[in-house]
This record gives structure tokens, sequence and C-alpha cells, in this order.
């Protein structure tokens, strides 16, 4: 197997748009002993409670204003729910999304009250 | 698929409860295939952005190229054991006060999958047991 090592990607036909690759991914087992299905640069996850986790990366990233996004599977009782970044700890004195992990949370948007679920997937644009 | 898990507790926060730490295969074959950097280069990586963090300028933080490159250009440490690799975990992805300073009791504790409970209704009150 051959490595491509480039440090730009581009379009090769008209205006030469720059792709943006996905850094690291994951989906996620939040349920029972918690679990990483799959992923890519992705080292560990840290169950810190219910519907909490932590996703460590195996390669730091560059800079701290990475772009991350998550998604959980539609429940049938039609609640709303996400998966969120935590925005800081809650002393707020520590950042808890920092070049080698994020911290997360699975909740219903419209309370606090946070849920364990299978098949989180988490996408990273560095 | 490993068997190993980490359960820990953090003692700045006594109230919180213990925190699970699941590595990822792919992760674990890199480390048993000599695929990582010396565990310092992440420490290196780890002390200037707490830094960052301390002085309040991390919400744009980056960090130094030279020691970023690290991470890729750094001599392999060559192969690990799945025990090893665990212990190499501990050290990069659980904070270092859990780990680095003698405590009462211990902080945390490698364990085999089947000691982690599968049932979650009380998952906010687990405790390690010593």
């Amino acid at each position: 197997m051959s490595t491509l090592k480039v440090n730009t990607l581009e379009e090769a036909t008209s205006g030469g748009a720059t792709y943006y690759t996905a850094k690291a991914w994951a989906v996620l087992d939040g349920t029972g002993s918690v679990n990483v299905t799959d992923g890519g640069n992705v080292s560990s996850l840290t169950d810190n409670g219910t519907g909490t986790y932590t996703m460590s990366y195996s390669t730091a990233f560059a800079s701290s204003t990475y772009s991350w996004v998550g998604t959980v599977p539609h429940f049938t009782d039609n609640t709303k729910r996400a998966v969120n970044i935590f925005a800081s700890a809650q002393d707020g004195t520590a950042s808890v999304k920092t070049t080698s992990a994020t911290k997360m949370r699975t909740g219903q948007t419209n309370s606090l009250n946070s849920f364990d679920t299978k098949n989180i997937c988490i996408t990273v644009v560095a | 698929m490993t068997n190993y898990r980490v359960i820990y507790e953090d003692p700045d926060h006594p109230e919180q409860t213990a925190m699970v730490l699941v590595p990822s295969d792919n992760w674990l074959s890199d480390a048993m295939d000599g695929k990582l950097p010396p565990i310092s280069v992440y420490w290196e990586l780890q002390d200037d952005e707490q830094k960052a963090i301390d002085e309040g300028r991390h919400s744009t933080f980056k960090h130094d190229p030279s020691k970023w490159e690290k991470q890729f250009t750094a001599p392999r440490i060559g192969k690990l054991t799945e025990e090893e690799a665990m212990e190499y975990l501990v050290m990069k992805d659980i904070p270092r006060r859990v780990w680095s300073v003698e405590y009462n009791r211990p902080m945390f504790k490698i364990v085999k999958k089947e000691q982690i409970p599968t049932n979650r209704q009380f998952r906010n009150a687990w405790e390690m047991t010593q």
C-alpha cells in the first residue's frame, strides 16, 4: 500500500476549489460498557457518566479551532435529541474542546436530560 | 478487539462518578505495530495547550508547528504489547494528575471488560472499588 502526502488538494477543473477532508471520524456506542464501534484518528472513548463522553484523538490537531459535528439516531418518541460539545467545564476553569480531545453530551435539546445511545456519529474537519 | 478498560476517578473532582476509558481498536493496532511516537511528544503539546488555557488564550490556540510535527517525525518507539499499549494510553489520554501523583488510594485501575457493569441505570453513581 502506498501513501499519498500532499499539503493541499485542489479540484483540477475550473476554479480549483480546495478540498477539505475529515481529520477524524467515529461511530460510538454509548450504551452498556460503551465502545468505539469504528473510527479514524481516535485513540479512546471515555465514559464520563450518562450521556457524557470524551473522545481522544490519536494525533492532536494543529489548532483548537477545528470544526466538529455529531449526530444521534432519531427516536420514535419524537423528543428532540442532539449531541453537543461541552462549551466549557462545569467549574469554568478548563476547556473541554482541546486539540487532543473533545468532551460531548448526548441529550434532549428541550431539557437538561442526558441519555445513552448507540450510533453516535462524529466528524471533525480541521 | 481488546478486553481491557481503564477505570479512574478525578482527584480534583471527587464528587464525579468513576470514568471508564475504552481504547479504540484501530489505535491499539497501531500501537502494537510500532507506529507511536514517544509519549513525551504528546505531553509537550498538552503542556503548551494547558498554558494557553491558564492564560485565557485558548479559543484561537495554535500549536508550535515544530512541536506538532514531532507526532509524525519523531522516531517510533517500536512494537508494544497490549498491556504496554494500555499503559501508554493511560499516560496519553487520562489527566496527568490522576496517574502521576501518589494518593492514599489508587485513582485508576486497568481492568477487564467483564468487570465493568453493563446495566447503566445508576451510571452516575458508579465508584471505583478498592
